[in-house]
């Protein structure tokens, strides 16, 4: 059974929650036009065994959308980050990086 | 005014419940007069917001999302951590006051109140019948009075909020009205087994 600590509502089990796919891919600039980075950015994923970033969305609690290290092996849920700071966390990151 | 059509109207039969008890092991009851106004904050100012309801309203905005604060009848759910559901028995003045100084920059403000069908749960089974669907726990230490939780029975949303009560232990659900009638079936089929009661709408 998979259970989730949401940041806002506590621990709880994942019937609660929506998987929404894969958080460690990144987007394409809208201005890059090369087709294979796109494609593999829309239609490709990597299928980790271990740690692996993901979203869920609090759906039937909070509603708030989640970022999640959750290991693929085990289930076991490693962190558990409201998607808004770590997507700000990101940007941050992007900023030292240039 | 028109009145509000209960979307239970059709199968809400008071009365015993399966098996037969001295007294009821849960009672149900649906609590119609409920005034639900939902107030979506912005992250710039929401914490200015939940100031200015401290003072207008005297109630204090919850910090989490678990703990119900309440004034006289009207009380605040933190149903998210920019939106809140302020809850009332009674049409209250000084909230209809507040929410007419809010602009678009201060929320986003929606009644509610015929999205919900709130059903009034109570007695020494309550727990249990709640637990045939619900995966909460509601012990005392857990689960205690003027707590609430948003989750999921036989599918369906609920908001769960534990009521004051010194001698017996009473919940108010609110459920989505589209899927009253379905989780009204649920219920009645979670009690018949410990023995309830439907009460006359209040
Ligand atoms: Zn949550």
């Amino acid at each position: 059974m998979l259970r989730i600590a949401c940041p806002y509502c506590g621990e709880r089990d994942y019937i609660e929650f929506l998987y929404a796919g894969d958080a460690a891919r990144e987007m394409p600039a809208l201005s890059d036009t090369d087709i294979d980075r796109w494609t593999d950015f829309v239609f490709f994923r990597d299928d980790p065994k271990g740690e692996h970033a993901e979203y869920w969305q609090h759906q039937h609690g909070c509603r708030q959308w989640l970022k999640v290290i959750r290991d693929t092996v085990t289930h076991r849920v490693i962190s558990v980050t409201p998607a808004i700071e770590a997507g700000l966390q990101a940007d941050e990151d992007k900023v030292e990086v240039a | 005014m028109a009145d509000a059509l209960s979307a239970l109207a059709s199968v809400y039969d008071a009365g015993p419940v399966g098996v037969t008890r001295a007294t009821p092991g849960v009672t149900l009851q649906e609590r119609p007069a409920r005034n639900l106004v939902q107030l979506s904050g912005w992250p710039e100012n929401f914490d200015t917001i939940c100031d200015r309801i401290a003072a207008l309203l005297g109630i204090r905005v919850p910090v989490d999302c678990l703990t119900v604060t309440t004034h006289d009848d009207l009380s605040i759910f933190r149903v998210g951590p920019m939106r809140l559901w302020f809850v009332s028995d009674t049409n209250s003045t000084r909230l209809s006051e507040f929410l007419g100084t809010l602009e678009a920059k201060d929320g986003v403000v929606t009644e509610i109140n015929h999205s919900r069908t709130v059903l009034r749960i109570r007695g020494p089974e309550a727990r249990t019948v709640l637990n045939r669907g619900l995966p909460i726990d509601l012990e005392n230490g857990a689960f205690p009075e003027h707590v609430f939780v948003q989750s999921v029975i036989h599918h369906i949303p609920v908001l769960v909020h534990r009521l004051a009560s010194p001698d017996d232990t009473v919940f108010d659900v609110y459920v989505p009205r589209e899927y009253a009638r379905s989780f009204w079936e649920w219920l009645i089929n979670a009690a018949e087994p410990l023995g309830g009661q439907v009460l006359e709408v209040c």
